[in-house]
Order: C-alpha cells, then sequence, then structure tokens
C-alpha cells in the first residue's frame, strides 16, 4: 500500500486528532492527540488493510517547550511503513502504556520513564532499568540537567 | 640453561645429582610469577583483545596463565573494558573474595581515566583505581594484543623484586 | 521407605546468575527462581555497562560522533559506522560515489563473517567444545588482518566518513581477500563437520527454546532469529539499500525455530557473505572515494529514521537535527536489546544447562543492550 491510501484511511476514521508531521524515510508521520493514543495504536494493529504487526522504534526528545514520544512502526504482511508523535506537557508529562498491545514497548518505556521523567499510566513494571540503584539525580537525559560527576567537553577555541 | 642464568644461584653438583641454593624470596617469586592464573572479567571491547590473546596466535598458556571462572581460584584480575557506576561496587567485592597475593592489571583508556567517556558522560566511573589498588596500566582504545603481553611480562618484573618480610 | 520420600521438604529458591560469569558474554545479572535444576522464571537486570552514548551525542559534531557509534557495538563496528553516516547522508543528501560503496560492502560483509565467528566460537565454548573456539579466533584474525591493512585497527574502526571512507584500499588487498575468501568458505565446513551432525550438540540443541513467530513479531525481535522462526525477511533484499541490489544471495531460515535452526541460519549466513565479497571484489570500479563536504558540517533542518541489516537484528537511527553541527537528538535502536527480552519466555521450564545454550543462540551483546 503506498503512503496516500494509508494516510486517507487513517485520516478517515480520525478526522481531527491528526495532524501531519515530517520524518524521512517512514512516511506517512503524523502528530496525533495524546487522548486517541491507545484507540489509535489499536486500529493500526488490527485493521486488515493496516496490521501493522512490528514496533520498530519508541523514542523521547526534549524540546524547549514540549516533550515528544515518537513510535516507529512496521508491516511484515503489507511491506509498509508509518511514524507518528505525541505532544506532551513539560509540567506533567504522562500518556498510556502500549505495553498491552505492543509487548515489545515494555523495556523502551521503562527506559524513557528513567532518562525523562515521562510516566507511563498501567505500565506493568515501572522499576529503573539502566541507571544504578539509587539514583536520586534527577532525569539525565533532559537539556537542562547537570549532575556531580558530569563533566562537559569545553569548546576549543 | 638460560633459566638458570636469569635465577641467581649457585649450583652444585654433588655425586648421583645436581642440588641448588637460592634464597627463597627468589624461588617463591618465580613460582608466582611463572603460573598466574587470571580472572576471566572482561567488561566491554578490551574483552574481545582479552579473548584473541588467549587464542590461538598470541597465547597466553606459553607463559603459564589461564582463565579461571572464579575469583577464589584467580590471583590476577585482568580488569578489561569500562567500569559503570553500577557495576563498581561488585568490582570491589570480586576483588575482596580472591586470595592474597593478588595483582590486578587495568587495560585499556576506559579504566585509567575515563578513556573517551570521560566529558559527557554521567554514569562512568572516570578510572578504576578509584576503586581497588592497580599494579599495571595499559593504554590503548582497545590496546594490542603485544600490548598486554608487554603488561604482563612487566608484572612478571614487579612480581621478581618482592620481599617475603613485605607479606609477613 | 516410601513413606519417608514423600515427606520430603521442597522450595523454590532464587539464584543469581551475576554480572560476572563466563557465559553471560558481557555483564548481565539474571535472577533466576528455580526449583531443583529447573528454571521457573527469570528477570534480566541490565544496565551495567551503561555509556550514555546518546548524551553524548548531543556535544559532539556528526564527525567527533563516528568513533563512537564504533563502541555501540564492537564486534561488527563497521555496521555502526554505516547505520550512522547513511543516516546523515540521506538526511543532507550527500551522494556516495561507487567505489565508496563497493569498498563499503566489501568491508561489512567481511565484518559480518567477523562477528558470527566470535559468536560461534563463544556459543562452542559454552556448550563444552573448546576447539571451535582456537578455529574460529583463528580465521578471524586473517579478517582483521585485512582490516588492520586498511584502516590501522583491529577492532573499532572509524573507517566511514559522511560521503565515502576515508582512506581508499591498497593494491595488496584485492588479491589477499579473494585469497581469505577461497581459504574460508572450506572452513565453514570444518565447523560443520565438528558440531551439526555431533549427537552431544544435537541433544542439546534440537528441540531447545523453541521462539514461535507471533511472539517474536510481538515483542520486536529481528535478525537472524526472527529469521529461525521461519520468516524470510532481511533488509538486505526487501528494502535494498546501498548497492545490495546488484549482489547473488539467498536468505537462510530456519523451520523448527529452536536452538538448533538459530544456529544453522547464522552458519549458512558466513557463506552468503563470502559469496557477496567474491562477487564485489570481481566488479569493484576505479574511481572517487568520498564527496567533499563542507568543513563546518551543518546537515538542514529536519529528522529522519534509517535502519540497516546488522549480525545481531536491526540496527536504526533516529536522528532530529536543528542546523547546527551537532545532533539535537541521536537515537540507537538496537537488535540485541529487543532479542533479550524475549529470553524469559523461551527459557521458562528447562534446565540451567539448557538457558545457557538457548541465551547462546540468541547472541546478544550487551553494549548494544545498553548503549
Amino acid at each position: 500500500m503506498n503512503p496516500e491510501e494509508i494516510k486517507r484511511i487513517v485520516s478517515d476514521r480520525f478526522p481531527d486528532k491528526l495532524k501531519d508531521a515530517r520524518i524521512i524515510g517512514f512516511e506517512p508521520s503524523f502528530i496525533a492527540d495524546k487522548s486517541i493514543l491507545l484507540e489509535f495504536c489499536r486500529f493500526l494493529k488490527e485493521t486488515k488493510e493496516l496490521s501493522f504487526d512490528l514496533l520498530s522504534c519508541m523514542s523521547g526528545a526534549d524540546y524547549p517547550d514540549r516533550f515528544e514520544m515518537i513510535y516507529i512502526f512496521f508491516s511484515f504482511t503489507h511491506k509498509h511503513k508509518m511514524s507518528f508523535k505525541v505532544h506532551l506537557s513539560k509540567e506533567n508529562p504522562e500518556i498510556d502504556s502500549l505495553t498491552f498491545l505492543f509487548p515489545g514497548a515494555n523495556w523502551y518505556e521503562r527506559e524513557i520513564a528513567e532518562l525523562y521523567g515521562i510516566k507511563f499510566k498501567n505500565h506493568p513494571d515501572p522499576r529503573p532499568l539502566l541507571l544504578p540503584e539509587g539514583w536520586d539525580e534527577g532525569y539525565p537525559l533532559r537539556k537542562d540537567w547537570t549532575g556531580k560527576d558530569f563533566i562537559k567537553m569545553p569548546d576549543l577555541k | 640453561m638460560g633459566v638458570m642464568n636469569k635465577v641467581p644461584v649457585y649450583v652444585e653438583k654433588l655425586p648421583g645429582g645436581a642440588i641448588i641454593t637460592a634464597t627463597l624470596d627468589d624461588v617463591l617469586n618465580y613460582a608466582r610469577a611463572s603460573s598466574m592464573w587470571y580472572l576471566l572479567f572482561g567488561l566491554a571491547c578490551c574483552a574481545v583483545e582479552l579473548m584473541a590473546t588467549g587464542a590461538s596466535r598470541y597465547d597466553f598458556d606459553r607463559f603459564g596463565m589461564f582463565f579461571r571462572a572464579s575469583p577464589r581460584q584467580s590471583d590476577l584480575m585482568i580488569v578489561a573494558g569500562t567500569l559503570t557506576k553500577k557495576m563498581a561496587p561488585r568490582v570491589k567485592r570480586l576483588y575482596d573474595q580472591m586470595p592474597e597475593p593478588k595483582y590486578v592489571i587495568a587495560m585499556g583508556g576506559c579504566l585509567i581515566t575515563g578513556g573517551p567517556f570521560h566529558y559527557d558522560c554521567y554514569s562512568v566511573e572516570k578510572g578504576v583505581d578509584h576503586i581497588i589498588p592497580v599494579d599495571v596500566y595499559i593504554p590503548g582504545c582497545p590496546p594490542r594484543p603485544e600490548s598486554l603481553l608487554e603488561g604482563c611480562i612487566k608484572l612478571q618484573e614487579k612480581i621478581k623484586t618482592q620481599k617475603i618480610k613485605d607479606w609477613a | 521407605m516410601n513413606q519417608e520420600i514423600s515427606e520430603i521438604y521442597t522450595e523454590e529458591f532464587f539464584v543469581n546468575m551475576g554480572p560476572q560469569h563466563p557465559s553471560t558474554h558481557g555483564v548481565l545479572r539474571l535472577l533466576l527462581k528455580m526449583d531443583g535444576e529447573v528454571v521457573l522464571d527469570m528477570v534480566p537486570h541490565i544496565g551495567y555497562l551503561h555509556r550514555s552514548l546518546e548524551k553524548i551525542a548531543e556535544n559532539r559534531t556528526y564527525l567527533q560522533y563516528i568513533p563512537y557509534t564504533d563502541r555501540i557495538d564492537y564486534s561488527c563496528s563497521m555496521f555502526c559506522n554505516q547505520g550512522f553516516v547513511m543516516t546523515v547522508e540521506k538526511l543532507a543528501n550527500v551522494p556516495v560515489p561507487e567505489r565508496a560503496e563497493y569498498i563499503r560492502v566489501i568491508m561489512v560483509e567481511l565484518n559480518r563473517i567477523a562477528s558470527h565467528l566470535i559468536w560461534l566460537g563463544t556459543f562452542s565454548l559454552d556448550l563444552g567444545a573448546i576447539t571451535p573456539f582456537l578455529y574460529c579466533f583463528r580465521e578471524r584474525e586473517k579478517v582483521l588482518d585485512l582490516f588492520e591493512m586498511t584502516c590501522g585497527q583491529r577492532l573499532t574502526y572509524n573507517y566511514m566518513r559522511i560521503g565515502g571512507v576515508s582512506r581508499d584500499i591498497t593494491p595488496e588487498f584485492i588479491p589477499m581477500a579473494k585469497e581469505f575468501v577461497k581459504y574460508f568458505i572450506p572452513r565453514v565446513d570444518e565447523y560443520e563437520d565438528i558440531l551439526t551432525n555431533n549427537p552431544i550438540f544435537l541433544s542439546r540443541t534440537k528441540g531447545v527454546g523453541i521462539l514461535d513467530q507471533k511472539t517474536a513479531i510481538d515483542n520486536g525481535v529481528t535478525g537472524p532469529s526472527l529469521r529461525g522462526t521461519g520468516l524470510k525477511w532481511d533488509l538486505r533484499k526487501n528494502e535494498p539499500y546501498s548497492i545490495y541490489d546488484k549482489f547473488n544471495f539467498d536468505i537462510p531460515t530456519g523451520k523448527a525455530s529452536d536452538v538448533w535452526d538459530r544456529y544453522m541460519v547464522r552458519i549458512k549466513e558466513m557463506r552468503e557473505s563470502a559469496k557477496i565479497v567474491q562477487q564485489a571484489l570481481e566488479k569493484i570500479p576505479e574511481g572517487p572515494i568520498k564527496t567533499k563536504t563542507a568543513a563546518v558540517f551543518k546537515p538542514p533542518e529536519g529528522e529522519i529514521y534509517l535502519r540497516i541489516e546488522a549480525p545481531r537484528g536491526e540496527m536504526g537511527f533516529y536522528m532530529v537535527s536543528d542546523g547546527s553541527p551537532k545532533p539535537y537528538r541521536v537515537k540507537i535502536r538496537t537488535g540485541s536489546f529487543s532479542n533479550l527480552t524475549v529470553l524469559p519466555i523461551i527459557s521458562r521450564g528447562w534446565k540451567i544447562a539448557d538457558l545457557v545454550a538457548i541465551f547462546g543462540s540468541l547472541d546478544v551483546v550487551l553494549p548494544e543492550v545498553d548503549r
């Protein structure tokens, strides 16, 4: 299926909750509202014409005015791909967990939760994954973070 | 007979056999240096070069060294790879479990001062000598097998200068 | 006597297969819940090699970051280099000359052979066969001689650049590589002689650790572990990148998706990689090896996700650029991270010795998991 058809099917189903984004290589790409996340992913996985069954990658990003979550999907049956992003506020970054639909999202969400501070509702196992036990110095991947052992590389000018 | 030249001894020939007299220091040091059993402790990239040094082309076995899996049966710990803050207490615990006399070789730039991970890195312990005492440092990223063999030979030379009254 | 035996009290206990263990191929801690010798449940604890490569990327230029990509997975550094460099090239629309593409494919497929040789050596060492370990490392030294002749390093190469490669291959490279390929293909038969039809190996690996296709796809498993379940999917054939569409090679798959099938898939892949190298050495053209780029390289603003077929699965780079010489965000998606999530599911009910074989067949390297 080519990207226009996927875009048409998805926009027909969710007419006013999606905007266009642009991620090279994984088109079509959308910006979705965070309230429809679970419904949207269930629609992507279970519709026969789409059947996106592989969650290829999931990531977070920190911009000056918002957090972003990005999800990238691929389908083995139809061999097509798509991606979408969700914007989260800086004060209270919370989003639903996708673990029940895509079990592969479990560890990705644990990693994003401990490195960015984004909370995932209904996650089955919200323990930290990569950082040492007893880590209490904040969320390292945020742009404004510093720690006591953190030496920034000086600019060579 | 090259071996005999290196140990300061007095060789006397008695009818029916040969007797060697030497100091106890020399004999013990010679025995310790020629048969170091090292703990398999590869953490990251340098571990592959450690394995390659133990394999067919650069052989460790000709120096009398081969790997043991348990710290209680080894007397050398070759720490190879980056040390993170999460792993540091475990390294200390393994070092404490080794019986005396024990030696440590720090292999790779990451263990000397953090290597390429010195700047902008929140989870790396910048040097293994914050945790355990080190005898020989081997720089490189990763060091070639020949560098590791030279480090082992330097450790052997260091052992041969030890004295029993320092241990007792 | 019967009455005494029925009154024996047993209970489950917890065993730590700790960060330092000869079979865990790196620093991985497995907390096992056991009943006698049988594993009932397992929790993997990772993070002992977390070196924060993604935070480092935000303060280095694109050229300064290429040596760090080597350390994502040290046994296949050329792939990590290629993935990062291809992502930046696609974002900034930098063309790559044809000779550079051929050199990249030769280096990358030789690196696939070297990576599978490390896997085969350590896998058979775990199962108790020490001879294949020495044979595999003997072959690997020949591959490392070729790499050392070209870029000077044995393990972490830092060879590819944005727009091509950094050094041309020397005139002695092509005859030496041709001789290596001719020498190597009968060697794979030698490894198969020792292992494939050996009754001890078969009883330890046939029917053990079965991974069905639906569990694999749900958990994001890719690479030879997914091909062992029977799905014929390889990014080099199905979504060709670089110049893979010019070569003639096959994609091996398995049927029963047990440990033996995953082993056979990798053995056959070594032969296919040798075939690709042979074809590339015949057809390599003359020409430049790098397009000229600006001294301070600034790609346009935008986001991109690109994936390549690494020996352990799909390796993907998600990159956000804001027009400055340093990337804004780099996310590295590796095959071993998703492959490791499947380990608790397929090892329930097996004994500890089988757990070692199952873990070896998944081919997990810890720096890919922890980054």
